[in-house]
């Protein structure tokens, strides 16, 4: 009878069933009756497990969120550079390093290089006797060396210096750039006692930021 | 296809860190050379006066010195200098090197020259139809940095035929390596 009250006022559109397919969630019909106390009982478990939001509460929380920013600097180079010579015999081999980094400073920072090898075979150049020079400019972030340094394999020489709270990319007080980058051209002596052959050095930057 | 995209793919990503590097705490780069042959001179007299000097009719005589530098390749190099007339004497009358006025005039020199050159040996006779040696370099020869010196001796038929006046000649030296 009340099966069919409701059936009726279904037909009517003033009422609709919880038990139609797109609603029925929290109950399961039987052939003739419907069980009532597993129904109540998900309901209830879903009224405390819900969240909030599904029960159309509002509610706010905060959380403290903190990071350390620390210095930092990271530096990238071209796996090889080839120095020639051109035009007038004897004239210095040379050539031209793009070398890319980024930094972030709290007080100060730099970007060194030194050769981890010498030339070798032997019978070539000499970085130990000061045969290899290079200068800088074109320094996006920070001051590139001045003048003519000679690369050593003994100590690491200046490339780039950094300044207090300077940092890489993004612009206003960190720089509009990202990475930044300074030019490196290097000079090696063209010596007639060098003997004929290829000869290679390894060279390696290093920054430093603090 | 598929196969081989993916195999492109991960080539790519293998060879990317060598070609380009990455971010890190230091970078390393090979530096590399080629040191070939080479050979450049200077000839530091740039006028030679040729003088007679003593018993009449004594040959001109006169010294062009010149500092070479050169390097030979190992084992198979070789390397000469040379030179050739490269302007015969004018005005005419005066003495000539493509044609003397007087059978066996001419213009001859001697040389000397630092190792690791060996210079001419003899009294060679300067031409302007093809160069002549100055000095010549085995295999492995180098000078030193500044430069090693070398001299070219010159002795010019002193002829009566000639008339009297000033006469100039250009003499063009020229070294090579291998």
């Amino acid at each position: 009878m009340k099966r069919r009250s409701l059936e009726e006022r279904e037909k009517q559109g003033r009422c609709i069933s919880s038990h139609t397919g797109e609603v029925a969630m929290f109950s399961e019909r039987t052939t003739d009756s419907y069980t009532v106390v597993p129904r109540l009982a998900r309901v209830a478990a879903v009224l405390i497990f819900a969240p909030g939001f599904l029960l159309g509460a509002t509610g706010s929380t905060t959380q403290t969120l903190s990071a350390t920013i620390d210095a930092i600097g990271k530096v990238s180079v071209p796996s090889s550079l080839t120095l020639t010579s051109a035009g007038t015999t004897f004239v210095a081999y040379s050539g031209n390093l793009s070398v890319s980094y980024k930094a972030r400073t709290t007080t100060s920072g730099s970007l060194t290089l030194k050769a981890t090898a010498d030339f070798s075979p032997a019978g070539g150049p000499s970085i130990t006797s000061g045969q290899l020079t290079y200068t800088c400019s074109a320094a996006s972030l920070g001051a590139a060396c001045s003048g003519t340094q000679t690369v050593s394999t003994a100590s690491p020489t200046n490339v780039v210096t950094l300044g207090a709270n300077v940092c890489t990319g993004g612009g206003g007080s960190c720089s509009s750039t990202n990475p930044n980058s300074v030019q490196s051209t290097f000079t090696l002596l063209n010596n007639p006692a060098f003997k004929t052959g290829t000869y290679s050095a390894t060279l390696t930057f290093t920054i430093s930021a603090i | 296809m598929k196969r081989q995209y993916i195999l492109a793919l991960a080539a790519a990503l293998i060879s990317a860190p060598a070609s380009y590097g990455q971010f890190a705490a230091s970078g390393t780069t090979t530096l590399s050379v080629t040191v070939s042959a080479e050979a450049a001179l200077s000839v530091t007299t740039s006028t030679t006066t040729l003088a007679a000097l003593g018993t009449i009719f004594n040959p001109y005589t006169g010294t062009t010195n010149l500092t070479y530098k050169i390097r030979t390749t190992q084992s198979t190099g070789t390397g000469n200098v040379t030179l050739k007339v490269t302007s015969d004497f004018s005005p005419a009358n005066g003495p000539s090197v493509t044609t003397p006025p007087t059978a066996g005039d001419g213009l001859t020199y001697t040389c000397t020259a630092t190792a690791p050159a060996t210079g001419c040996g003899s009294v060679t006779t300067a031409s302007t139809a093809s160069a002549t040696s100055v000095a010549t370099f085995g295999a492995g020869a180098s000078s030193a940095n500044a430069g090693n010196a070398a001299s070219t001796i010159w002795s010019l038929t002193n002829d009566p035929v000639y008339h009297t006046g000033s006469y100039t000649a250009t003499v063009t030296y020229t070294i090579s390596a291998t």
